[in-house]
């Protein structure tokens, strides 16, 4: 009875407690996944600081995060303003409450403040509904250091001499994976395909949207992608986070990455930004010469919503706490060098591109150069995407697993994308 | 338990008054609002909900359910990757729960034995049941690693194999992982389980067997086994009930992959509610899941009131 | 039990005992081991059966940055709550299953106990927007609260295993005095049958403090996170994987819980062995 009693009395504990931070709380509730991250909590609270807007920052992995942002928006909890990454938008933008910031601060203003083809990242029929925070593209990484050791001297520009190469390696570095392909999560997996998949001439839907999967090119990609399991040129159980360990120490010579890949290199490598010399942006390789080289687009969008801090007097304003904040975030130029000194995510807004920090770092003028035409990820645009991107990336799995043929798999993609499509 | 129903059925004396019963029975049914009303809205009221529920379209690009029949059951009937769950399922179940009673009772007459450190190995048996699942996973994430892992190194040393396996990533080795990890955690409860019912044993009767001849194994088959017939009901029941709740071990160590390797039906649910945002059609396949279970549910519900 | 005078006999039950005690114990040594290791040792082909040199870096990050104390903190507080409430009911509903007769009983009770065969997930799908009309997503009473759909079914089974076999004379002779049933429940009933509340309580706790399902959806906060996301959520994931970061702050995690249970192990066993489970 007494164990009741304490119950009810911490019961009731808990909810004057947690009232009473319902009660303080004023501040924009911003959704992100960063700051789930602990070293880059005081480097984003640095950045919210600027902006002098009052926040209260809740942070999600980057795994639950879709999840977190719809149940919040449908359980109609706080949510003001929210990170994307920007292949969700499609999914997400069809969400109602989401502010058209062609609205908000005028289409002019927005063009003077951030290049057309950065905006275009946050655009959806005609509406911008996520402004860009942190912009980029997922592209073909060389460790410089492991191609000089293994005698190779100029990137590889088609996929044989891509492979070719990847033998050198495998030679120098018995114990390497010399191509740290993804092969496990659903999501690198079908980024990765797609990415090899371009690179062979093929698409996944065609201009007019209509399944164009069951093709020569991607049974060529599927064949590719298990001579590389099969030669032990790539390895199975490798995600981002193991690719990334791998090539700062040495044990994988290339992997697609956004960006950031340089920190990362840093830390694993152990040597900081000694280590920058040998991370190499290059163009993927395509299966013949003259072919076009395709980076994917990447990017983290912020969206806003109709909820009271975006408003002033009952209207939706520039001059609102939302407002106030993303503007700060994305288009003041100071605070997104910061961002970009702290943690090499490259800004949007023309002011902090023209900057010598950026226009001068031999990365970035690299990374720039190697991005050949980038494209979106095709599956990111369809309705229930995560069951697309299951499909590619169970029907890739099984090639590689060597439980099917690439003909078969093709076939499959194709009538289990249709199932999916009617 | 037959002594206790004996006594009971002496003290049911006539002079009982019906008031006194009244009272009684008015006292039974107080205590059993707390529990009844936590099963209501906690368990029984959700499930009604995905009952409706599954015969909608709901998912997140309608803010309202619509309404579809039986649309979503046919979609799922018909769907043989989802199919493929079911018996995904049974296979992690039923593997999972043998093998952790096969090494639960073993480890339990091991224990049993009087021995120089029994007292320690005992106390550190609890161990893997303490740990929280998501650091199990990792523990053994790890050390199933395919670059870095210590069963790779052991094996290779051992010269059983050539190169590293990657156990995760093919369809058996994760079934394995899966199966291997829940079954660590679970010995330690199975352990106590046996270990409780081994304490009632009839001393006298094994040593009467032992002086007819009976060896070691043959006391095991003749006489513990027997006795411990009705712990195996109950540690079955649970085992297998936990095992088909089981969620956070599979996601945490393959979330369900590689393919839909270890996609049991808690992931699948997990996966159409919380990835695809397919509510109609995650409570669909929970009803079926729900309904494919009932006989197993009826049957055991009723061996274990048999006892009674 | 065994009689081990053979060679044989010995050697079969040496080998036995120590296969199944490689299996139990080498994992968590292995978890240890490794969580000592500074990475360059950590991430070799070759692992090291001892750490070279004690690393204690891995620990000192795992305190410093994040969250790991609050989340421990959190779920302590969850579980053990959750737990007790949990026990609380069980114990009732138990009671009043064991030792009363009354119609629709046996029907009321096939429903709790039945209860433990509804998928958690689905369940979630509804619980997630009741908390929310209540105020309760994401907060801790809210966890707390949902927890107790894991363990009631089997719990009330336990208790009314239990208190069915305590002799009715007891009760009978308590009610000749004049003693109320509440009287009788709080005062002789409960007392006798600690072992088996503690064992009800810590087989509760188990659930809730394993579990990454419900706190992964119902906590979106830092501050209300608990350890079995909060883990997840830090060190593993696709594109992070820090093994000597998880190890250690697993078992930074696992100490306090590991010490409670080494201290209640007897009353577990004991719980168990009176009868609650039978």
């Amino acid at each position: 009875m007494k164990k009741i009693i304490k119950m009810t009395l911490l019961a009731s504990a808990l909810v004057a407690a947690t009232g009473s931070s319902f009660a303080a709380s004023k501040d924009i509730t911003f959704l992100n996944w960063v700051t789930a991250e602990p070293s880059n909590k005081p480097v984003i609270q640095g950045l919210i600081d600027k902006t002098e807007v009052p926040v209260n920052i809740l942070d999600s992995s980057w795994g639950d995060m879709q999840k977190n942002i719809y149940l919040r928006l449908r359980t109609k909890q706080a949510l003001d303003v929210s990170q994307l990454q920007a292949r969700w938008l499609p999914t997400l933008g069809k969400m109602p409450n989401l502010v058209d910031f062609n609205d908000l601060y005028g289409k002019e203003f927005l063009e003077k403040q951030i290049p057309a083809e950065v905006l275009e990242a946050g655009r959806l029929n005609g509406k911008q509904l996520g402004l860009p925070w942190n912009t980029g593209s997922i592209s073909l990484v060389a460790n410089k250091k492991m191609l000089d050791e293994s005698g190779i001297s100029e990137t590889p520009k088609t996929i044989n001499e891509f492979v070719s190469s990847l033998r050198k390696v495998k030679s120098q570095y018995p114990q390497s994976t010399p191509y740290a392909l993804m092969t496990k999560s659903n999501n690198l997996i079908s980024g990765d395909f797609q990415l090899w998949l371009w690179a062979h001439g093929g698409k996944i839907f065609d201009e007019n949207s209509k399944l164009a999967i069951n093709s020569e090119e991607t049974v060529e990609t599927l064949n590719f992608l298990k001579l590389l399991i099969d030669q032990k040129l790539a390895s199975l159980d490798t995600d981002r986070g193991a690719a990334r360990r791998l090539f700062g120490q040495e044990s994988a010579a290339y992997y697609f990455d956004a960006p950031v890949a340089r920190g990362f290199a840093r830390d694993f490598s152990g040597k900081g930004a000694e280590y920058d010399q040998y991370v190499l942006p290059m163009q993927t390789p395509v299966a013949k010469e003259g072919m076009t080289s395709h980076a994917m687009q990447w990017g983290h969008l912020l969206v806003m919503m109709k909820s009271d801090s975006a408003k002033i007097n009952g209207k939706l304003s520039k001059d609102s706490p939302s407002a106030k904040f993303i503007e700060g975030l994305t288009m003041n130029a100071d605070i997104q060098l910061d961002y970009f000194k702290k943690s090499g995510a490259i800004p949007g807004s023309l002011a902090a591109r023209s900057n010598e920090l950026i226009s001068k770092d031999t990365y970035i003028v690299n990374w720039n150069a190697s991005l050949g035409l980038p494209k979106r990820n095709e599956l990111s645009a369809v309705k229930n995407s995560a069951n697309y991107i299951a499909v590619v990336s169970e029907e890739v799995q099984s090639v590689i697993l060597g439980q099917k043929d690439a003909k078969e798999a093709a076939a499959d993609m194709e009538s289990r994308m249709k199932r999916l499509m009617k | 338990m037959d002594m206790v129903s004996i006594k009971d059925r002496g003290l049911k004396r006539p002079k009982t008054e019906r008031s006194l019963k009244a009272g009684d029975r008015r006292f039974a049914y107080l205590i059993l609002i707390p529990a009844m009303t936590a099963f209501m809205v906690m368990v029984f009221y959700p499930f009604v909900d995905a009952m409706s529920m599954s015969f909608f379209q709901f998912t997140i690009y309608d803010m309202e359910p619509i309404f579809i029949g039986f649309d979503n059951f046919v979609t799922v009937l018909t769907d043989p990757y989802v199919l493929a769950s079911w018996v995904t399922t049974a296979v992690f179940v039923v593997g999972t729960t043998l093998l952790t009673m096969t090494f639960g009772l073993a480890w339990a007459l091991l224990m049993y034995q009087d021995f120089h450190g029994r007292a320690v190995f005992r106390t550190m048996t609890l161990l893997p049941w303490i740990l929280p699942s998501t650091v199990s996973a990792f523990v053994w994430a790890w050390m199933l690693n395919g670059k870095y892992g210590v069963v790779n190194a052991m094996l290779l040393s051992a010269g059983i194999v050539d190169e590293n396996i990657q156990f995760l990533s093919n369809d058996v080795g994760a079934m394995v992982a899966i199966i291997l990890t829940r079954t660590w955690i679970s010995i330690p409860l199975f352990m106590s389980f046996f270990l409780a019912g081994l304490q009632g044993m009839d001393f006298q009767q094994i040593e009467a067997a032992r002086l007819d001849g009976a060896g070691n194994l043959t006391i095991v088959r003749r006489l513990i086994l027997p006795h411990l017939k009705p712990v195996f009901l109950v540690t079955g029941a649970l085992g297998m009930i936990g095992n088909l709740q089981q969620f956070d071990i599979i996601y945490a160590l393959t979330g369900g992959g590689p393919i839909r390797a270890t996609t049991v039906l808690s992931i699948e649910v997990f996966k159409q509610a919380f990835e695809n945002w397919d509510l109609g059609m995650a409570s669909t396949i929970g009803v079926l899941w729900v309904f494919t279970l009932m006989p197993l549910v009826v049957f055991y519900l009723r061996s274990l009131f048999k006892e009674d | 039990m065994f009689e081990l005078r053979s060679w044989q006999a010995k050697a079969g039950f040496m080998a036995l005992l120590l296969l199944i005690a490689f299996f139990l114990f080498f994992p968590v040594y292995w978890a240890l081991s490794s969580a000592f290791k500074g990475n360059g040792e950590l991430y070799q082909m070759d692992p090291t059966l001892f750490p070279n040199d004690f690393y204690l870096g891995h620990f000192m990050t795992a305190i410093s940055e994040g969250n790991l104390l609050l989340q421990l903190k959190n779920s302590l507080l969850t579980s053990t709550s959750s737990a007790l409430l949990n026990a609380a009911l069980a114990s009732l509903a138990g009671y009043s299953f064991a030792k009363f007769e009354y119609p629709a009983k046996k029907p009321l009770m096939l429903l709790i106990l039945s209860a433990q065969m509804f998928p958690f997930g689905v369940l979630l799908i509804s619980i997630y927007p009741m908390l929310q009309a209540v105020n309760l997503l994401d907060t801790k009473l809210g966890l707390t609260i949902s927890y107790i759909v894991f363990a009631l079914p089997v719990s009330t089974y336990m208790m009314y295993s239990y208190f069915k076999q305590l002799p009715n004379e007891l009760i009978e002779a308590a009610k000749v005095d004049g003693a109320s049933n509440l009287k009788i429940f709080y005062r002789i009933v409960m007392p006798i049958s600690f072992p088996a509340f503690i064992t009800v309580t810590l087989y509760a706790f188990m659930w809730s403090w394993n579990d990454l399902l419900y706190s992964m959806t119902l906590i979106t906060s830092e501050e209300n996170r608990t350890v079995g996301p909060g883990l997840l959520l830090r060190y593993i994931n696709e594109n992070n994987s820090d093994w000597g970061g998880a190890m250690a702050a697993s078992f930074l995690a696992a100490a306090p819980v590991v010490v409670v249970f080494a201290l209640l192990q007897k009353q577990f066993i004991g719980g168990v062995t009176s009868g609650a489970v039978k």
